[in-house]
């Protein structure tokens, strides 16, 4: 692909209120012409809402949104040159497959012939070729979403904006569209904007990860830098899973830093952006984690550790999941189970070692969210 | 499919059959003799005839009271169908102080008796001096029948989804559009069941159309005094005729109604 056009759609200072809530916040964004770009975050951190005003189905209180470098802020939804696949089904019940794909063309008045050509082309993008002539009601959760996926971008939209669409589907269906939709959008090369709450769909698709909350943008950047390097303990713990361990920065020491948590100092990479004896958190990947046994096994050279106790085993195919005690804190570690070495049985005593540099630390933005876990609530 | 039980009261089965006949019989027994050849209306029969339809299409009387009705029936499902649909849109997609009451207060017609329905426009139409005609007639049809089709089209709304109608706002229809392509065409089948319904109350309504009709005729109406001055087989016809009415637009409904409850 070409060197993309910076500012394809621009998001400027927009914020929307709903009542006393203010959902949006200030939200500035600009995202390049073939970007994939994911908005992720907890539900009501206001990215549904952001989506419907970029599809001019709501409008923002304040701010400006531009296309191309045209304002379409006040412009109503059939008349931008975007479109929306929704996360609840939305085709027509009363036409057929074929008909709910034309509908865009037909409004448009494209002839017959193109009309047909372009539906085909459609369907056969997303693995559908034969079902033209199907109703509606007779399809599968996957297939109806996969055909408003193509009645979307049978427009050939400047934008096409996704709103958590695969979120309603069984998990085995959803990996598989997700890479439909990767695939779907390098072959089209468009400008994608994705909505969802599932940080391994934004991480796995996007070019860039937007994370959210309550209306603001804590990060943006590739998937990878928001999972390796996070800038606070909130993208820590929303995005990819571990042991986010919240506590004061005690000293640094060249690229290393110490962190007091609970009273225990642990060593982790050094922050960009904190200073000795400010709150902080330690980002510890359940994947960075070595479990050793204490009584036949030393700590190597260069590694820090801390003891616990197994709670908890949970065999999960390539990885076993451990749930480990220490002190009042429950800590997660993941070992693949291709591995030997690990043979920690519940009741153990286990030392959880890691390399400082695999661990970040990170600002404290929000004691919220302690520890791993999942995004606390499912509103919508 | 569900599993039946047998049926095997006998006492409960002939019970059974004696209530339908007591219900259908004097239905079948007007319809029967309208097909009569001589005017009594005893047993045996006398033969087959068309004489008494002939008679009735032939008389002034009946056919202007046949086309009264017609009227009547037709612009009342109009105005109904246009102020019902809205109204439940309305209530169904906005919200706005007194929504609720405003939903009760559409249905409240259908509850109040007949009589004093009648009386109640009455007096309205004379306070206000509006000559009685077929149109007074046809505005009580409209007040005494806007509550069904109301019932009906808000109950079909109820379960519309309206992100159907962002998806097509999303997909370049403008909101006229939208009205035409997508909500007409799925809220549709109600909004013709409603219709129809509507039609078959209007047609043979007979306490408002009295009082609100002035010195005009619609078909329930010549009916009733046909039958009060003198025993005149022609009633039996007449009666039929509307009987026929009414079930093609019942059954027609049927078909419709379907749609009401997927």
């Amino acid at each position: 692909m070409s060197e993309p056009v910076q500012g394809y759609l621009q998001i400027q200072s927009v914020s929307k209120s709903f009542g006393d809530e203010r959902v949006v916040d200030d939200f500035d964004l600009n995202v390049a012409q073939g970007e994939f770009v994911s908005l992720l975050g907890p539900s009501g951190c206001g990215k549904t809402t952001l989506l419907r005003m970029i599809a001019g189905l709501e409008f923002p209180d304040a701010g400006a949104i531009l296309l191309e470098g045209k304002d379409i802020t006040d412009v109503p939804p059939h008349k931008r040159p975007v479109n929306t696949v929704f996360q609840r089904v939305t085709l027509f019940p009363h036409l057929n497959v074929r008909e709910n794909v034309q509908f865009g063309l037909r409004l448009r008045r494209v002839p017959k012939a193109e009309t047909r050509t372009l539906v085909d082309d459609a369907l056969e993008l997303v693995h559908l070729p034969d079902f033209g002539d199907r109703a509606v009601r007779t399809l599968s959760g996957g297939q109806a979403q996969r055909v408003a996926l193509a009645r979307a971008i049978v427009n050939r939209p400047k934008v096409l904006l996704l709103d958590e669409p695969l979120s309603a589907l069984d998990l085995q269906i959803r990996r598989e569209l997700q890479v439909q939709l990767k695939e779907i959008h390098r072959e089209l090369q468009g400008t994608f904007v994705y909505v969802t709450h599932d940080q391994e769909e934004a991480l796995g698709m996007s070019d860039r990860v937007v994370v959210m909350d309550r209306g603001r943008i804590m990060q943006a950047c590739g998937p990878e830098e928001c999972y390796r390097a996070p800038e606070s303990s909130f993208v820590a713990s929303f995005v990819g899973t571990g042991n986010v361990l919240h506590g004061t920065l005690v000293a640094s020491n060249g690229r290393l830093s110490t962190v007091s948590v609970d009273g225990v100092p642990l060593k982790g990479v050094k922050p960009a952006n904190a200073a000795p004896g400010d709150e902080v958190a330690l980002v510890l990947r359940s994947e960075v984690i070595q479990l050793i046994d204490p009584k036949t096994t030393a700590v190597p050279e260069g590694m820090c550790s801390v003891r616990g106790k197994v709670a908890t085993t949970l065999f999960g195919g390539p990885v076993i999941n451990y749930r480990i005690d220490v002190g009042d804190r429950r800590m997660t570690a993941s070992c693949s189970s291709c591995d030997e070495q690990v043979g920690a049985r519940e009741g153990d005593e286990v030392l959880i070692a890691w390399r400082p540099e695999d661990a970040p630390i990170v600002r404290d933005t929000d004691p919220r969210l302690q520890g791993p876990g999942e995004p606390a609530n499912e509103k919508r | 499919m569900k599993r039946r039980r047998k049926f095997q009261f006998p006492w409960l089965l002939i019970f059974t059959v004696a209530v339908f006949v007591f219900l259908f019989a004097p239905v079948l027994l007007v319809v029967l003799f309208s097909f009569n050849k001589t005017a009594a209306l005893t047993f045996p029969f006398h033969g087959f005839s068309l004489q008494w339809y002939r008679k009735v299409l032939s008389s002034p009387t009946f056919v202007s009271a046949i086309f009264a009705s017609l009227k009547v029936g037709i612009v009342t499902v109009l105005l109904t169908v246009t102020i019902g649909t809205l109204a439940a849109l309305g209530v169904t997609r906005y919200s706005f102080p007194g929504r609720r009451a405003l939903r009760t207060l559409l249905l409240l017609p259908a509850a109040l008796p007949g009589l004093f329905m009648g009386t109640a426009l009455l007096t309205f139409f004379l306070v206000a001096h509006v000559q009685l005609s077929l149109f007074t007639a046809t505005v009580g049809h409209l007040v005494y029948v806007l509550p069904y089709f109301f019932l009906v089209a808000s109950t079909r709304l109820d379960r519309f989804d309206f992100l159907l109608e962002e998806s097509a706002r999303d997909l370049g229809a403008g909101p006229w559009s939208t009205l035409w392509r997508v909500t007409l065409p799925i809220i549709g089948p109600s909004l013709i069941a409603g219709a129809l319904v509507a039609f078959s109350l209007s047609w043979d309504e007979v306490m408002i159309t009295y009082f609100t009709i002035g010195n005009q005729n619609t078909l329930p109406l010549v009916i009733y005094s046909t039958v009060k001055q003198s025993i005149d087989p022609s009633v039996n016809a007449v009666s039929t005729l509307l009987l026929a009415g009414s079930l093609i637009f019942l059954i027609g409904a049927r078909r419709f109604i379907a749609d009401l409850q997927t």
